[in-house]
């Protein structure tokens, strides 16, 4: 089994362990777990000579008495719409089906740059557009708690990819939670940055005023390390912003002490499934048991989340995906005869998948002439509503804490017949998105059924490190820690 | 929200389908017009909100957006931009026939 982050770092730079026996234990487990009719299908492609090499490189390095950098020979995953140099990216989509793009990520380079191993790409809903997994195109990962259920999405295959311990981290992106709702699906440790915290060079757009890419681990540790190497300013992307970085590691094992905690009642009503809340309010006690104070706090706006939320996140796919066009990269489908419209046309419907299709067609629309005023106009001010509920909140507390989805992992296939009830999953994750706030997802105890569930912490922009704290704090606590599924043990 | 109100028809989604260089078929056309349809309506709580002399926030901004220095630095080959085209002619992206003449 693949061990944490820093527990394999620390072997590997004392000599203990050598990287490439790390690489080649993580490539037998997506072997025996991932592959085939069974398998979990977290991962669409893993470059495994790319991989055995980079783990070398990193043993050479060492031999040579070089010091090694902080992931060094930490196996990590990385969600498929992260751009990597010479391995096949598709972002879940049948239009970049085998492209191969000429350039890494800033993150991914950050990563190897600590000496990390890049294990392989991992599965999501096509262009992050889903909560399930279920809109990938090459298929949907399974939750390795339960096979027949979904592991959220739209960073499924990253979250998977850590729970079953094929890899001690992963990178995701969150739009509206596709980072902390398969986080808590999975039971592993999520985070999803303030925006503008980390680079998003290299990432494939899907909503730019809320992607934001962050880790996952399979603990808060692991988790807050590689937060610290892939936050900071990146001047290729002008939105990362210059906040100096802290050392997000250090804030595990801060005391949580005379910390203020919010809890919003308008997270805890109707649709709440009554074990997940139980399970996150005795979390919210442990908290309580490490020094911190609970009160009530209110966010009024919360139930137009949703509502503002697919209206925004639309709008700016549908601008971001008119790249996919069949000329520079990716598919091109041309009818016979057909003129450039007509190849425009025919590439699109046959390379998008129905999400994506659906999510650009509602943008298109609600930024169309006669209905931008009503449709997006208007959801840009319940938006700035949405923002004002938080800053309002956090004049009085800390930080806001709740379930981080309303149920436990949805078996595969219970919602996708109906859109509309796939979007309100991610009621509780879309408010702080939508605020640019950060937020982690950790594992609390788990259901009866033994299905994890996680709690989400909100804090303050760019205080990362106090949800990070109050994460460690819990993760001491609480009886999902180091908690793995029966069939990765 | 009057005009934004009525009710979401075919037309409208083959008008938006042609906007956004999508091509769909008539059942497909069909299918999405409801499914919208039902997410409109949801959408529709928004105008129950009272956003008068709310500003709109299109993106959230901590601090000036950071610019790097505007210096010439290398890019992509051109190889390395044409490497992934699904078709190439004369050292560039070839498309079918757009205008009058053209191949």
């Amino acid at each position: 089994m693949i061990g944490h982050v820093a527990e394999i770092a620390e072997r590997v730079r004392a000599g203990e362990t050598r990287a490439e026996d790390v690489a080649r234990a993580a490539l037998a487990r997506i072997d025996a777990l991932d592959g085939g009719e069974h398998g979990l299908h977290a991962f669409l492609a893993v470059p495994r000579e790319k991989v055995l090499e980079a783990a070398r490189a990193v043993d050479a390095k060492r031999a040579a008495g070089t010091p090694l950098g902080r992931l060094a020979g930490v196996p990590i995953a990385i969600k498929d719409a992260l751009c990597t140099r010479g391995v096949v990216t598709t972002s879940g989509s049948r239009i970049l089906e085998g492209w191969v793009p000429p350039y890494d990520a800033t993150v991914v380079a950050r990563l190897a740059s600590e000496d990390a191993i890049a294990i392989g790409k991992t599965n999501m809903d096509e262009f992050a557009m889903g909560s399930s997994n279920e809109n990938s195109a090459y298929g949907a990962a399974k939750n390795p708690w339960d096979t027949s259920r979904a592991p959220g999405g739209s960073s499924g295959g990253s979250a998977v990819a850590v729970a079953a311990r094929m890899a001690s981290a992963a990178l995701g992106s969150d739009t509206g939670g596709s980072i902390r709702q398969p986080a808590a699906f999975t039971g592993t440790v999520g985070v999803k940055p303030t925006y503008g915290r980390v680079s998003r060079y290299g990432l494939i757009a899907f909503a730019s005023s809320l992607d934001q890419v962050g880790p996952f681990a399979t603990d808060v540790r692991g988790a807050a390390r590689v937060l610290s190497i892939i936050a900071g300013r990146d001047e290729r992307d002008a939105t990362s912003r210059g906040a100096s970085v802290p050392d997000f590691e250090a804030a595990c094992g801060a005391s949580v002490q005379g910390l203020r905690l919010g809890v919003p009642e308008e997270y805890f009503q109707e649709g709440l499934d009554p074990e997940v809340a139980a399970s996150v309010r005795a979390a919210i006690d442990g908290l309580k048991d490490a020094g911190c104070t609970v009160r009530p706090v209110k966010l009024p706006h919360t139930r137009f989340a949703v509502a503002t939320y697919y209206v925004i996140a639309t709008a700016e796919a549908s601008s971001n995906l008119a790249r996919f066009d069949g000329v520079r990269y990716g598919l091109r489908v041309e009818p016979t005869g057909g003129d450039l419209r007509a190849m425009y046309g025919a590439t699109r419907d046959q390379g998008f998948g129905r999400e994506v299709k659906r999510r650009i067609l509602l943008g298109t629309f609600v930024l169309s002439a006669g209905y931008y005023d009503a449709y997006y106009g208007r959801a840009l001010k319940v938006r700035t509503l949405i923002a004002r509920d938080f800053d309002a909140a956090f004049g009085e507390v800390d930080a806001i804490v709740s379930p981080t989805a309303p149920t436990p992992a949805f078996a595969l296939g219970e919602k996708t017949g109906d859109p509309l009830s796939m979007y309100l999953s991610d009621v509780y994750t879309l408010p702080a998105s939508l605020a640019g706030l950060p937020a982690v997802s950790v594992p609390c105890a788990p259901t009866k059924a033994g299905l994890p569930v996680g709690l989400q912490i909100v804090t303050p922009a760019l205080d990362e490190a106090r949800g990070v704290a109050l994460a460690a704090a819990w993760e001491a606590r609480s009886p999902a820690r180091d908690a793995v599924p029966p069939l990765a043990r | 929200m009057p005009v934004a109100l009525m009710k979401l028809d075919l037309s409208h989604i083959e008008h938006v389908a042609k906007l956004a260089s999508l091509s769909l078929t008539r059942e497909e056309a069909e299918a999405m017009t409801a499914e919208l349809g039902a997410i409109l309506k949801h959408v529709e709580e928004l105008s129950s909100v009272d956003t008068s002399n709310v500003t709109p926030t299109s993106s959230v901004q901590l601090g000036p957006a950071a610019w790097r220095r505007d210096e010439e630095r290398p890019g992509l080959s051109h190889e390395e931009a044409l490497a992934q085209a699904p078709r190439q002619a004369d050292g560039g992206f070839a498309v079918p026939g757009f205008v009058e003449g053209g191949s």
